[in-house]
């Protein structure tokens, strides 16, 4: 270092290390903002012991009184839906002498989600074939809701794409055997195999004939 | 109850504070106030950054008590910490760019004499006004007496790395307070 950088540099180093700054009363309010988000900022704290329990008190006070919410909320039965809002249809009786209207679906009689007249006029049915349930594919049996379709099915009802009366009761084709297939190549190509075998014969019987030649010195 | 004023001493001081006492710290956060905020004042930009950079030392400061060991300096103790807190600051903050504020003198004579009129403030001033990567050079060597290898091994740069920046520095400030200097070398 160069003697007129070194006068220099310890003038300077002499006035920054003996000047003292004036306080500010500002970055008190902020350093003790610090210790407050700190906890004090030391192992126990005059402020902090009141504090501490305070705040320990409301948190107990917060989870004795949460717990205490749920256990009453356990307690209570559970409310049963109310029934005011809707209603079913009346049930319609068919006047007597009259024909029986032709059976409808169950899941086709209209739930009424309002409430219904008492009376209610009944449209005479109009003539159409009885619909049976069998022969339409995909039919669903009248007890079981359409929802249940997307549900597992039983094991003992299988996959109801077709009724069991539609299916052919004999095969006539031949089930493939479980043993492995072995394909017969005479068969498949007539006209190749047996000329390769005798081609083959004629190459093997040359070759073992010169095999057992004593070979000529 | 104990009143903490300016004729308390530090070993009072010390024991209020690990008592938790918010007078106590209040006491000697003020009595140290104006000694330590000259370590993280050369090294930053604004006093409102080195303000906040004695507060978190006084923080590290206050929670390190116990730790403190009374055949050392209480001084030298409180020094340290803030010194360190402003370089792990620096470290964090990676402040190592090469932005150039001032701009490089037109060759002006170099003065070698520092007049005691010249303010301490006002080479504080001018001090913040460096680069930063320059300032922490010039600070850690000229200031606190750091070699070059421990500088770079500091900074995590070479030694020839902070050589150059210290020359920089020196250049930069150098013409920064020559206008405090007449033709005989004395401060205006």
């Amino acid at each position: 270092m160069s003697t007129p950088n070194h006068s220099w540099d310890a003038d300077i180093r002499r006035k920054v290390e003996q000047h003292v700054f004036d306080y500010d009363p500002q970055a008190w309010t902020d350093m003790e903002q610090l210790l407050d988000e700190a906890g004090g900022g030391s192992s126990a704290s005059t402020k902090g012991k009141a504090g501490r329990w305070g705040r320990g008190g409301l948190i107990l006070l917060a989870i004795l009184g949460l717990t205490a919410v749920l256990m009453y909320g356990l307690r209570q039965p559970p409310a049963k839906p109310a029934l005011g809002a809707f209603t079913l249809a009346p049930r319609v009786e068919p006047e007597m002498g009259k024909a029986s209207p032709a059976p409808t679906r169950p899941m086709e009689q209209a739930v009424s989600l309002r409430e219904t007249p008492a009376t209610v006029e009944v449209p005479p049915p109009a003539e159409v074939l009885p619909v049976e349930m069998d022969t339409v594919a995909g039919g669903r049996e009248p007890a079981r809701p359409p929802v249940r379709l997307m549900q597992p099915l039983d094991h003992e009802q299988g996959i109801p794409l077709l009724r069991e009366r539609t299916l052919p009761t004999t095969l006539t084709l031949q089930p493939l055997p479980a043993a492995r297939r072995r394909r017969d190549r005479s068969k498949l190509f007539p006209d190749v195999i047996p000329a390769f075998q005798t081609e083959r014969d004629t190459i093997i019987g040359d070759t073992t004939k010169r095999a057992l030649q004593p070979q000529k010195q | 109850m104990m009143r903490y004023d300016q004729t308390s001493t530090d070993e009072e001081l010390r024991q209020g504070c690990l008592a938790g006492d918010r007078r106590a710290q209040q006491a000697l956060y003020q009595r140290y106030f104006g000694q330590l905020l000259g370590i993280p004042m050369r090294y930053t930009q604004h006093r409102d950054d080195a303000t906040a950079l004695l507060n978190q030392a006084f923080l590290q400061i206050f929670k390190s008590l116990p730790n403190y060991q009374e055949r050392d300096s209480f001084r030298g103790w409180l020094a340290t910490i803030t010194f360190r807190t402003t370089m792990d600051h620096l470290r964090f903050e990676q402040r190592y760019r090469e932005r150039i504020t001032l701009e490089l003198p037109d060759n002006h004579a170099v003065r070698n004499t520092v007049e005691s009129e010249l303010a301490a403030e006002e080479i504080f001033r001018h001090i913040q006004r460096l680069p930063d990567h320059l300032r922490t050079v010039f600070s850690l060597s000229v200031i606190d007496g750091y070699k070059h290898e421990e500088i770079a091994h500091l900074l995590g740069i070479t030694a020839s790395n902070s050589r150059w920046r210290l020359s920089k520095a020196r250049q930069l400030l150098q013409a920064s307070l020559a206008p405090f200097y007449n033709r005989n070398g004395q401060s205006a």
